[in-house]
């Protein structure tokens, strides 16, 4: 945080590269505009490097800090939206801070699946995301079914690991 | 499990698509395989994590990222000339008539400006800005005021620089005086004027009531 007061550049990458992805998301969810969601990514990212210097680690966590800062900045956002909406639902900190956490947690999964190989991305891909029975998957990659079923544990196997080096709990 | 035929077959089964009979062969199989049953309630719970991702709202768009870097670099190589103007801020904000001043160990900038009635009014008082870590403090003290029947309700509003109105928030309790606060983005420099309205329905979000008192945002701290 320090480093990140004094406009270094890696350090604000840093916290950039943490949680620019999840207050995307809750500002796409809660403000319902990708350009908002992306003016909102820079009114919190600018404060937080701006103020990274006041903030003080007895009061919290950088994490709870920024996602005070990000439920403040997306209420301003909100409230400068086309006037012709009704007024809505103001989100409760602690509502804000579960739907960031989630967010939050999404990226570090999204993260675990971009260590992995290619081969195992592409069979989770295609047995979780596409919803492909074994027998499908061999077919399309033109695969024996037992290499198919072997690649798809061994997928998991390492999707694990990598959870478990980025610290998210299964 | 290493050495067991069936544990290629674990992860087809956490995900679905094994064939009918392969999911029949597990079944048989975990009942005699203490191993191969502690491995499936392992990777049973993946799934939740992998429907995490499916949820996921799209990548931020690079040029997003690109511009909360270039701003950092611009604030550092201008964070020098920044400290020098920031105390001729603060001494022209004292000369000026800062009206209040914070004794805290880290001082945040903050200035206050009347607020004028407009007739047919005669209310009158002040707004406060404080720079505070997650934007700027806002705070109007209006004194003088009439309750207000329902749905009518006082509305305070900035204007900002780029032209545009937006609501600060809304009260209709009035002890001694009104008072509406709340964070805003930006800096002083994004607004330009401060006011309070009397709006004829409180729960329509558009500005349709009359001024009831202003004040000008000022400049700078």
């Amino acid at each position: 945080m320090a480093r990140a007061a004094r406009g270094d550049a890696e350090a604000v990458v840093a916290l950039y590269d943490v949680y620019a992805g999840p207050i995307y998301g809750f500002g796409l969810q809660r403000l319902g505009d990708p350009q908002l969601a992306e003016d909102l990514v820079q009114a919190v990212m600018t404060r937080v490097w701006r103020f990274a210097g006041r903030y003080q680690p007895d009061r919290g966590s950088v994490r709870t800090w920024v996602f005070a800062i990000a439920r403040t900045a997306a209420v301003d956002l909100y409230r400068r939206r086309p006037r012709a909406t009704p007024y809505e639902h103001v989100p409760e900190q602690a509502e804000v801070v579960d739907e960031l956490d989630r967010l939050l947690r999404a990226e570090a999964v999204r993260a675990a699946l971009d260590r992995l190989g290619a081969e195992h991305r592409e069979v989770l891909r295609l047995a979780y995301f596409r919803g492909l029975s074994q027998r499908e998957i061999a077919e399309r990659l033109s695969l024996p079914l037992g290499t198919v079923k072997s690649r798809t544990y061994y997928a998991l196997k390492s999707f694990r690991l990598a959870c478990d080096e980025l610290g998210v709990d299964a | 499990v290493s050495d067991c035929p069936h544990r290629d077959l674990l992860g087809a089964r956490v995900l679905g698509g094994l064939e009918p009979e392969d999911d029949l062969a597990v079944d048989d199989h975990l009942e005699a395989c203490a191993a191969c049953r502690l491995e499936l309630d392992e990777l049973t719970r993946l799934p939740d994590l992998l429907a995490l991702v499916a949820d996921a709202p799209p990548p931020v768009p690079a040029r997003v990222r690109d511009g909360v870097v270039a701003a950092a670099a611009r604030r550092r190589a201008g964070r020098r000339l920044g400290a020098v103007a920031g105390i001729a801020a603060v001494v022209a904000a004292l000369i000026g008539g800062v009206v209040g001043w914070q004794l805290a160990p880290e001082p945040m900038p903050r200035v206050a400006v009347p607020l004028e009635h407009e007739e047919p009014f005669e209310a009158s008082g002040w707004a406060s800005f404080v720079a505070e870590p997650d934007g700027m403090r806002v705070r109007l003290q209006v004194e003088g005021l009439e309750p207000l029947p329902a749905p009518e309700a006082y509305e305070a509003w900035l204007y900002t620089d780029d032209h545009r109105i937006v609501s600060i928030g809304q009260s209709d309790e009035i002890d001694g005086e009104l008072v509406v606060e709340a964070t805003v983005d930006g800096d002083l420099d994004a607004y330009r004027g401060v006011w309070l309205t009397a709006e004829p329905d409180g729960r329509n979000p558009a500005h349709e009531g009359p001024t009831v008192v202003s004040g000008s945002v000022p400049d700078a701290w």
